[in-house]
């Protein structure tokens, strides 16, 4: 099937005006997928990082959201294992007038907001209600062993 | 529902038309689901405005305003106003067949009658009964009634082309042989192109045109300029400085964007608003649930005073049954003094019939018959009262 104005264009903007802090890249034998990258949001225990994450919109995209999963190791609350992420915006607030550049921003400010109320990976949540400052420790640690070779 | 109806008469029109090329576009006439100008636009109770066609299909998976979340249904839709419509409809758009040729730029809404009608490039049925190909309508128009996809031998190549191919194929044809327009000398298709990037008469111009040498001339005579020309020797040197200039541009340009970001939100609008509803629905959620916990805090206490009302009164009513059963106790004993020392008077004067006396006085009283020594007669008497006595103290308790 052909692909959508509205992917072309979109892919067109990221390209030549892109997000401070995020690229999103097509691939090119599938202009579907993007390999994506996220900087860890200042003053959180992400800074300094550089986040892989894979992209992929639907055949019914704009309609329902793109599938969005890390693929560097990352310590959070809100992300599992799989790198599954647990975000609104992703699942039930999706809005066909968001973009992938909106949704990118969002993840990069969950980064920067780690909610452990609402959380994907219990263990992670659990140490991060308990003892917070060590899960910040154990996320900054993670930060530099997994997301510093990225760049 | 009309707006759907619409939409599925015409959706062949809509895959076209949302991938023409505009003119010039302005970024309020474009629906932010489809990324497009408005094509049969609506227009939401929340002020919002859609393609008909992207806002249904939005619909039909949550009832909710794509824009504001806000609810919203088939009721909430209206059309837009009319100089909406007129907008979008008279914007200028570059014909689909651009790339195969036509130049025309035409108002959107004429564009349908232009690809009917008019448009050169338009592909249309071949006029011969036995063909059933697809032919531009220049060719018709040049013979309607003939084929053009009858099969050719190329003079040069020998190979096979449609007759409708065959002016592209000339200017493709590796075996056509042309002439040099410089030297005059004859080459074939395929070897022109290297030899005009030869050819020793061409005209050429300095390699360093672009920094601004006017020289141009023979190609045998280049060599010779470029030792002499300043600007060649400089060229290195020149687009060095360029390079660095355009990396430090770019840098400049994001770190411009970082400030940006970091000094006014624009850019997280979306996400600050995100956050605002966010905040607001907690905010809710924590008053609702700070209502409930008072709630459960009167029944609460309600009920505690009112078990505690209940506990006392019962306390009460024990320590009444066991004053009464202390009562009843000192009597007893009181009474049993009394008794032993009667028993001992009476023994006194009566000592082989004690036991008789006893025996007379429970039969007295079980038959209730008078008889016997009247002190006897008279304690009997009193054991019953008190005994009636001590039933009262009961039932009080029972109370």
């Amino acid at each position: 099937m052909a692909l959508p104005k509205r992917i072309i264009k979109e892919t067109e903007r990221l390209v030549s005006d892109p997000v401070p802090g995020i690229t999103a890249v097509p691939h090119d034998d599938n202009l579907r997928y993007f390999d994506v990258t996220v900087d860890g949001p200042s003053q959180s225990p992400y800074e300094g990082g550089v986040f892989k994450l894979e992209l992929f919109l639907p055949e019914e995209y704009p309609m329902v959201a793109p599938k969005v999963r890390f693929l560097t190791k990352i310590y959070h609350p809100n992300i599992d294992k799989l790198g599954r992420i647990c975000l609104d915006v992703l699942k039930t607030n999706w809005s066909p007038a968001l973009q992938i550049r909106t949704i990118l921003l969002s993840v990069q400010a969950l980064l920067g907001a780690p909610n452990p109320d609402d959380p994907l990976a219990n263990d992670v949540a659990q140490r991060w209600k308990e003892d917070e400052r060590a899960a910040i420790g154990t996320a900054r640690e993670w930060t530099k062993n997994y997301a510093h070779d990225a760049a | 529902m009309e707006g759907r109806e619409s939409s599925k008469t015409t959706s062949s029109y809509e895959a076209d038309i949302r991938s023409l090329l505009y003119v010039s576009l302005n970024d309020n006439l474009v629906c932010p689901i489809c990324c497009s100008a408005f094509v049969d636009p609506c227009y939401t109770k929340c002020g919002h405005t859609f393609c008909s066609v992207c806002l249904y299909k939005a619909l039909a998976q949550s009832n909710k305003c794509p824009v504001d979340r806000g609810p919203l249904s088939d009721e909430d839709i209206c059309p837009p106003p009319k100089i909406l419509s007129n907008m979008v409809n008279e914007l200028l758009v570059y014909c689909p067949n651009a790339d195969k040729g036509c130049k025309i730029v035409i108002q959107r809404c004429l564009l349908r009658h232009h690809l009917r009608d008019k448009c050169h490039y338009a592909l249309l049925e071949c006029p011969s009964d036995h063909c059933t190909e697809l032919i531009e309508r220049r060719f018709i128009e040049r013979d309607p009634a003939k084929c053009f996809h009858q099969p050719m031998t190329c003079p040069d190549c020998n190979g096979s082309v449609s007759e409708f191919e065959v002016d592209d194929h000339k200017t493709i044809c590796a075996a056509r042989s042309t002439k040099c327009p410089d030297c005059s000398q004859q080459f074939s298709m395929a070897d022109i192109r290297e030899h005009l990037d030869k050819c020793s008469e061409s005209i050429v111009n300095c390699p360093s045109y672009r920094l601004g040498c006017g020289w141009s001339g023979r190609r045998e005579k280049l060599d010779s300029h470029t030792t002499e020309c300043t600007l060649t020797s400089l060229a290195p040197f020149l687009d060095r400085q360029e390079e660095r200039i355009a990396i430090l541009e770019a840098e400049n340009k994001s770190l411009r964007a970082q400030v940006a970001v970091g000094g006014s939100n624009n850019m997280l609008d979306n996400d600050v608003l995100h956050i605002f509803t966010e905040h607001e629905r907690f905010r809710s959620e924590l008053e609702r649930l700070s209502e409930q916990l008072g709630e459960l805090e009167i029944r609460q206490s309600v009920m505690l005073t009112n078990q505690t009302v209940r506990m006392k009164e019962e306390i009460q009513n024990m320590r009444n049954a066991v004053n009464a059963i202390r009562h009843q106790m000192h009597f007893l004993m009181m009474e049993r003094r009394t008794w032993a020392l009667q028993s001992l008077a009476t023994s006194s004067v009566l000592p082989p019939t004690a036991n008789a006396v006893v025996s007379a006085s429970t039969s007295l009283a079980g038959h209730g018959t008078p008889g016997g020594s009247s002190n006897v007669h008279e304690e009997v008497a009193h054991v019953r009262l008190m005994r009636r006595e001590s039933e009262g103290y009961r039932q009080d308790v029972k109370l």
